[in-house]
């Protein structure tokens, strides 16, 4: 039996990220998967001025000394997914005035949180036979490519197949275009292209696993809330509008290729498991602005090659 | 390279005063309206339902209740769990609401015992909605056809509305219909479907009414009924009611502390359900404020209308009259089928079918759609106990097409017509029953809302409410306070002969209550949990606190 404990989109969320791995010997899990959107949202600068911080967070002015204080804020903006930015007032009109410093102290922040989180991950490992495999999301910065394929226990199988012996692994992190622009999206025909491209020699007889950001288009796990041009939510009724914005790319490899288990994350609330032919298509939602780690474990028998059964995780 | 904005006030992650720098990224949304979640609760609340208690319950229960009052008092002891409904909400914005709140937060086994509960006695409650839907929205409508008129034919099939097949028929057909609008047009046709109502439902059950009542003397509504009676088949009908109640020993005692304070069983009618509105209005983060104008917004809007209707209504048909009404044999005066509700006696004293029938469809608009968003809340509650294996996963199983749970509504639907059953063929349930259970629910939401910050404390320290009050954390206080309107409204039905769940007159209704709560669902919780540990399951991971160190 092979159980798979599989989170998603934690979005700078460190505490999302250490939940999963303190949570995989409780799962026992064998093979830890990472579906993307490991990047933050944004950051947080926190002002020096004579010995203190100051700056706004969450709505709330905060101005603290230096010290236990800072890092209980700095701890609060990192838990919610952002990066504090530690600075100087003149070094805030400069993130304000030139793009390409704000744009060089973010690549920073998110290269050494990624860092970071694979020597955590390694360490977590370290004296386990366990898996772990990752990709990088649409929201994802092509810099931390880079800092994921340096981890020495975490493998990154983005656009590649990866082989374990008594089952197959391929990932894919990219999207279909987004309201966003986000890092890294494409067209429906290059996903499909690019999928196609990374099951070339794949082994028919083995079991393959997917791992795919984006969900297939209309599963049930890629039910999003509507946006409007001023990307406010779609409400109608007092409920927000949702609609598929799932891949179509992404079913159709799906229903060609039909692996064992697909797993995808992108649609934060469209927390689902769904069947598409003889594929279990497992979407388990993510709520990082909450510090929650919605994961989900999934059982499969290789040698039936048979999914035995999955659990949503949230705590 | 990344790139950027700087991100604007209103930003739903929450920074953002210039000094805030957002990465172009997925899912950064502005804040969401306010305005639909709050029309939506609004509706969700029942308040005309509610208003139709008081005048056929109060006349008999507690005739010397002053109803403004009483309804103030209610929203007093209410208006603290709005708020708390709203923080939660925002703090743990997912399907399934309270059970959410309090398994996350106390236990599972309590926040499954207390949302079940919560479920069964929706489920329950459909039965009144059944009852009034039938015979006080579509037997009055036909009855005000005759009353203005119409053929005397009408009035039979009038009757047949308020007799019991007439009720559980009618009950069933609707029950089908909201089960429909689901399966075959999901739930985005039904939320369109909703926001059509509504309009109709505010002018119907409410600004039409309030204008009548303003513009029509006490004399001119006597001279209304007394035609509309004749119409009836009974002549003098003002005269009989005055006489029926008089036979009935109704005497005008003026108000009392006593009865309008009893009467609160009838008010908190409102707040049984204006919070359920979390299920609906809280999946995706609309935004640190919106909850805020949708719940407590809700409350106020919806006691307005009430604070609003009543004294305009009472000055058109008059106090003493209503109680009358109540009290009376109503084949004395005409209404063999039973007493007329207010959006009847509103549509008398309009002394226009045209009004009368906006007035009674406006009403009946408001119960119909009542169906299908309970339905919804019980089927997201399904998804939620599925999604932790609490339940089988069946439940969870969404349609591609409709998004809409269609093995869960279809139960749904089948325990609705179990519940229409039960209200027209036995006297199991009255009126009011579901409040008590109802309240032990949010009981329970409003005791894990004030431990929360302590139990949670990350998840709380780190949202944009983590403000503190008299040294203890926002939440805790909001908690307190919800707890202590909820326990003192729990009292009042607990020691109200008339809210069908008196500790003196109804015991075995308390018990059965206390039972579902602290036995059914601990029940299911338990074996589900076992059950699952058979299949190699350990339920508690679903649930598990994991270290985040």
């Amino acid at each position: 039996m092979l159980r798979i404990l599989f989170a998603t989109d934690f979005h700078g969320a460190e505490v999302c990220f250490r939940k999963l791995f303190n949570l995989a010997p409780r799962a026992k899990a064998d093979v830890i998967v990472i579906g993307g959107d490991l990047c933050g949202k944004g950051l947080v600068p926190l002002v020096e001025r004579n010995g203190s911080f100051s700056g706004q967070f969450l709505g709330t002015p905060f101005d603290v000394p230096a010290g236990e204080q800072t890092e209980e804020i700095e701890k609060r903006i990192r838990f919610n997914g952002f990066y504090p930015y530690r600075c100087s007032p003149e070094e805030i009109e400069r993130l304000r005035s030139e793009p390409e410093h704000l744009a060089a102290a973010m690549d920073g922040a998110l290269v050494s949180t990624v860092e970071r989180w694979m020597s955590l991950a390694d360490e977590k490992l370290a004296d386990t036979g366990a898996i772990c495999v990752s990709i990088p999301g649409n929201d994802d910065e092509l810099v931390i490519d880079a800092a994921l394929d340096a981890s020495t226990r975490v493998q990154n199988c983005d656009g590649r197949l990866l082989d374990f012996g008594e089952f197959q692994m391929v990932g894919f992190g990219a999207s279909n275009p987004t309201p966003w622009n986000s890092p890294r999206e494409f067209p429906e025909e290059e996903i499909e292209r690019r999928l196609d491209a990374a099951v070339d020699g794949v082994d028919p007889d083995r079991p393959l696993l997917a791992n795919i950001h984006v969900p297939p288009y209309r599963s049930t796990l890629d039910d999003a809330p509507l946006v409007d041009e001023q990307l406010r939510p779609v409400i109608k009724g007092g409920n927000p509008v949702a609609g598929p914005v799932g891949s179509h790319a992404v079913r159709s490899f799906i229903e060609r290729y039909q692996p064992l288990v697909s797993l995808h994350g992108h649609i934060h609330e469209s927390r689902s498991a769904s069947r598409i032919g003889g594929t279990l298509a497992i979407n388990p939602g993510s709520d990082y602005s909450s510090g929650t780690l919605q994961a989900v474990i999934v059982s499969i028998d290789l040698r039936k090659r048979k999914v035995k059964g999955h659990q949503f995780i949230s705590g | 390279m990344s790139t950027f904005e700087e991100a604007s006030r209103d930003a739903t992650t929450g920074a953002g005063d210039g000094s805030f720098f957002a990465r172009q990224a997925t899912g950064l949304v502005r804040e969401g309206k306010a305005y639909d979640a709050f029309i939506y609760n609004v509706m969700w609340s029942g308040g005309a339902l509610t208003l139709a208690f008081m005048y056929l319950l109060v006349p008999t229960l507690y005739p010397a209740a002053n109803l403004p009052i009483t309804v103030l008092i209610a929203a007093t002891l209410g208006i603290g769990g709005a708020f708390l409904y709203a923080l939660l909400t925002t703090l743990m914005p997912r399907t399934g609401g309270d059970y959410v709140f309090v398994s996350r937060t106390i236990h599972p086994f309590l926040g499954f015992a207390a949302n079940f509960s919560y479920v069964f006695w929706n489920m329950v409650v459909v039965g009144v909605y059944a009852t009034f839907m039938s015979t006080y929205g579509a037997g009055a409508l036909l009855r005000m056809l005759v009353g203005y008129g119409a053929s005397d034919s009408l009035l039979s099939t009038a009757d047949w509305f308020a007799s019991d097949w007439g009720i559980f028929i009618t009950g069933v057909v609707m029950t089908l219909v909201a089960a429909a609008t689901f399966i075959l047009g999901g739930t985005q046709f039904f939320f369109r479907l909703q926001q059509g109502t509504f309009v109709l439902y505010i002018i119907g059950a409410f600004l039409l009414v309030v204008l009548v009542g303003l513009f029509t003397s006490h004399a001119s509504f006597l001279g209304s009924f007394n035609e509309y009676a004749q119409n009836l088949g009974t002549s003098n009908g003002a005269a009989n009611v005055a006489e029926g109640a008089k036979k009935a020993g109704y005497s005008d005692t003026g108000y009392t502390a006593h009865d309008t304070i009893k009467a609160v069983s009838v008010a908190w009618f409102i707040f049984g359900f204006i919070y359920s509105s979390n299920y609906f209005a809280g999946e995706i983060k609309t935004g640190r404020r919106t909850q805020f104008y949708a719940i407590p917004g809700a409350v106020v809007a919806v006691v307005l209308l009430l604070l609003i209707t009543i004294p305009s209504f009472q000055h058109m048909a008059g106090r003493d009259f209503i109680n009358q009404l109540g009290t009376a044999d109503p084949a004395t005066y005409g209404f063999a089928a039973g007493a007329p509700a207010y959006p009847e006696i509103a549509a008398i004293g309009s002394g226009s079918p045209i009004l009368g029938f906006i007035i009674i469809l406006g009403f009946l608009g408001g119960i119909v759609a009542w169906l299908p968003m309970t339905m919804m809340l019980a089927s997201r509650c399904f998804l939620a106990w599925s999604f932790d294996k609490v339940m089988p996963e069946k439940l969870s199983e969404v349609d591609e097409r409709t998004h809409s749970p269609i093995i869960a509504v279809l139960i749904v639907a089948l325990l609705y017509i179990l519940s229409i059953a039960a209200y027209a063929f036995t006297d199991w349930f009255t009126t009011l029953t579901v409040l008590f259970p109802e309240t032990l629910t949010l009981l329970v939401v409003a005791l894990a809302g004030a431990i929360l910050p302590y139990r949670r404390r990350e998840l709380y320290e780190s949202s944009a409410r983590a403000r503190r009050v008299l040294g203890l954390p926002l939440l805790t206080v909001v908690g307190i306070l919800a707890f202590v309107g909820f326990l003192i409204a729990e009292i009042i039905l607990l020691t109200d002969p008339g809210s069908g769940t008196s500790i003196t007159e109804n015991p075995r209704i308390v018990l059965i209550s206390l039972g579902i709560f602290f036995g059914v669902g601990p029940l299911i919780y338990f074996g589900s949990r076992a059950w699952r540990r058979s299949q190699g399951i350990d339920l508690d991971l679903a649930y598990a606190e994991i270290p985040p160190e």
